[in-house]
């Protein structure tokens, strides 16, 4: 491992740890109920930070059920444990609900109530993402954002949280030791929020992301899980590289996204392997930016329920986040 | 609170059984006509005598006229001289003593001096429902309650019977066929018929208000003469129709409502409305209620093994049966406050608890379930979900 990986390491324990102990502190604070939302589900610890009475609402993506031997080789850290038993124990102490497409990460606590407080995560809900008590078991950490959720924005992820738990279809939950279908109940799809969303028929996130970058007049800076040739992004980026404009791309260091990086490349745009790069965010123009769920990849923007939250000088700390992602791992 | 009862399949065994009480009615009708024709001839100056009973009303049969007259002498209500001549007691103490002792009445003189059945403050069909049940209990040959209890369309019942009709011994079968609702009664000698039956009776603060028999009947032979003893007094009381609707009134009623019950093995609790289980007192689910239904009257168990005494008690109820669903994964979704009411309600108690007063009255009893099944509980509360 060269310096420059270790540093990045450093730089993912530590941010892992600060956004653990945030987590920590919101889960902990919850007063009637706690919403959790992840693609994967694996950590052992989360739901014992929730205070003892309270509910716990957990949704997980559906392909979460069945995962295999091949991710698990490609990414150990999310299999620390035997997920399949953690989902169990977990059902016990939370209604948990596999929620077709489902990818949002979030952390939801007392939406409805004047505390309310969310985060907006790119890490799923597993020890690369969040810590665990026992530091020697979790051997790997991502590198991931949690944005802080303002305004209205717990507010409209919570109404987005119970149409995924409660109105979608095809909703499964954990129950008598196995998955269980549910009827939808009659719960309406939130609409025109200041969140982005992808998923169910709408495309708001991917349309934002697609306009913030194409009004790019210096610089952009990206980063994301996976990237493809066929990303509706890429054309954009390559037109901008085209034309003059500072494009950054860091891309998590995978064969899957060998084509692709040689792609940016010859598209004059420079590309930065980091290991275990799993947030997604763009910045443009040092200015303003989006942070989201979704792999801005082809299937990352068109499959899948996804949000996003905007970054701009209206929130300053959010802004400067971003910023910072961008620098400590350039 | 209107409530109801399915009789199940013994009812038809009752009405079977009781053929004979169908028939008393059917005499005590002749009765009526011997009486009358007495007392016609006497007020023509003529002289009534067994065999003119036989000759007018019983075409010549003698045997028959002598059964039906004896009961009448022997209460004194029927005087007969020295040459066989017959005539009415005059005294009116003797009349009435025979009268309410054969369930005979005199109707006003310008109708006749009919004798008519009791009348409708003791329903007939009352009285031969809750015998029917006596004699179910104590049925020969082989019958017992628990054995009709069994009987489904899967386990006919054969028995050597004799039918009350034709009076012969052959093989009886019945059945429930719970597709069409018809119990199926097949006599040997007596062939096919189906009845179809419900009662329905209003309880209103515990008291049963008069009740509604309805029997239907269908068969290929319903018109033959062996059915007679159950068509004609069906008839009689309720017209020739297919379908026969007889007022069951108080305050014979509550007796009939217990007696349904109890041979559905269930009893009457203090609180209106709801019953206990007979057998079941070691099980855990041992309660129930009895309700209306568009579709008829019914029973229900609550599968509780506590019977709440008031609101209070039922509010407390309620939630306990609430949790338990919500740890079964049943109530996922759904508002506690109207799961409650209408738990309430179906133990005969209206409440209207404020959501606030559920939440605060659930985060109590539901302290140590677990987390599933709590959050189950309060998902529409946290959701703001209006299910």
């Amino acid at each position: 491992m060269n310096d420059r990986s270790t540093s990045l390491k450093r730089i993912a324990d530590s941010e892992r740890k600060s956004r653990t102990d945030l987590i920590k502190s919101i889960l902990s604070g919850a007063k009637q109920m706690v919403s959790l939302g992840t693609f994967l589900f694996g950590h052992p610890d989360l739901i014992g930070w929730v205070p003892r009475d309270r509910r716990i609402y957990l949704a997980i993506g559906e392909a979460d059920i069945e995962f295999t031997k091949a991710d698990a080789i490609a990414d150990p850290g999310k299999y620390a444990w035997k997920r399949s038993d953690l989902a169990t124990n977990a059902a016990a102490r939370c209604l948990l609900r596999a929620v077709p497409g489902h990818h949002l990460k979030y952390v939801l606590v007392d939406p409805f109530s004047e505390g309310a407080r969310g985060l907006l995560l790119t890490s799923n809900l597993t020890p690369s993402g969040v810590g665990v008590e026992s530091l020697s078991e979790a051997k790997v950490s991502s590198h991931e954002m949690a944005i802080e959720l303002t305004g209205e924005e717990p507010h409209e992820l919570a109404k987005l949280a119970r149409y995924t738990l409660f109105g979608a279809k095809g909703v499964r939950e954990f129950k008598h030791g196995g998955l269980q279908p549910v009827s939808p109940a009659p719960v309406l799809l939130p609409d025109n929020t200041s969140l982005l969303v992808n998923g169910y028929g709408r495309f708001g996130l991917t349309d934002a992301l697609l306009d913030c970058v194409s009004s790019a007049k210096s610089s952009v800076r990206l980063c994301t899980y996976t990237f493809d040739v066929d990303s509706a992004l890429f054309p954009v980026l390559r037109k901008l590289a085209s034309s003059g404009v500072d494009v950054q791309v860091l891309l998590n260091s995978s064969l899957a996204n060998k084509r692709i990086s040689d792609a940016l490349s010859q598209a004059g745009i420079k590309v930065v392997s980091v290991d275990r790069m799993h947030a997604k965010a763009i910045l443009v123009d040092d200015s303003f930016g989006i942070v989201c769920t979704a792999n801005l990849c082809r299937s990352g923007l068109s499959d899948g329920i996804n949000i996003g939250v905007r970054c701009s000088s209206a929130i300053p700390d959010r802004l400067d986040r971003l910023r910072r992602f961008f620098v400590d791992r350039s | 609170m209107i409530v109801s009862i399915e009789a199940k399949g013994l009812f038809p065994v009752a009405i079977y059984a009781l053929g004979g009480d169908f028939m008393r009615a059917s005499k005590l009708h002749e009765c009526g006509a011997v009486i009358s024709l007495i007392e016609e001839l006497h007020q023509l100056g003529e002289v009534c005598d067994m065999s003119k009973v036989a000759t007018v009303l019983f075409a010549g049969r003698l045997k028959v006229a002598r059964r039906i007259l004896q009961p009448l002498v022997d209460s004194g209500l029927v005087v007969m001289d020295a040459s066989g001549g017959l005539s009415l007691c005059e005294n009116e103490e003797v009349r009435q003593a025979s009268l309410s002792l054969s369930e005979l009445r005199f109707e006003p003189p310008e109708r006749g001096y009919k004798l008519v059945l009791m009348p409708e403050d003791v329903s007939p069909s009352a009285k031969c429902l809750v015998s029917g049940f006596r004699v179910v209990e104590n049925l020969p040959r082989g019958f017992s309650p628990d054995r009709f209890l069994q009987v489904s369309s899967s386990s006919p019942v054969h028995e050597r019977i004799s039918c009350v009709s034709c009076r012969k011994p052959g093989p009886f079968i019945m059945k429930t066929d719970i597709d069409s609702k018809f119990v199926i009664c097949r006599h040997g000698k007596s062939n096919l018929l189906k009845i179809r039956y419900h009662f329905t009776q209003k309880q209103v603060n515990g008291l049963f208000q008069p009740g509604e028999l309805v029997i239907e009947l269908e068969g290929d032979d319903i018109k033959e003469k062996h059915w007679g003893w159950l068509m004609g007094p069906l008839e009689k009381m309720a017209g020739r129709k297919g379908r026969w609707v007889v007022r069951v009134s108080t305050p014979a009623d509550d007796v009939l409502f217990s007696s349904l019950l109890k041979i559905n093995g269930h009893v009457l609790t203090d609180v209106p409305g709801y019953y206990r289980s007979i057998s079941s007192s070691e099980s855990s689910e041992r309660y129930g209620s009895i309700f209306y239904r568009p579709s008829g009257l019914s029973v229900r168990c609550h599968g509780l093994a506590e019977m709440p005494e008031d609101s209070s008690d039922a509010v407390d109820l309620a939630l306990k049966k609430l949790v338990k669903d919500a740890e079964d994964g049943l109530v996922a979704v759904r508002q506690p406050e109207a799961y409650v009411m209408d738990l309430c309600r179906r133990f005969g108690f209206e409440v209207s608890p404020a959501p606030e007063d559920i939440l605060d009255a659930m985060r109590t009893v539901s302290a140590n379930v677990n987390g599933a099944a709590y959050a189950r509980l309060f998902a529409a509360s946290d959701w703001r979900l209006s299910v």
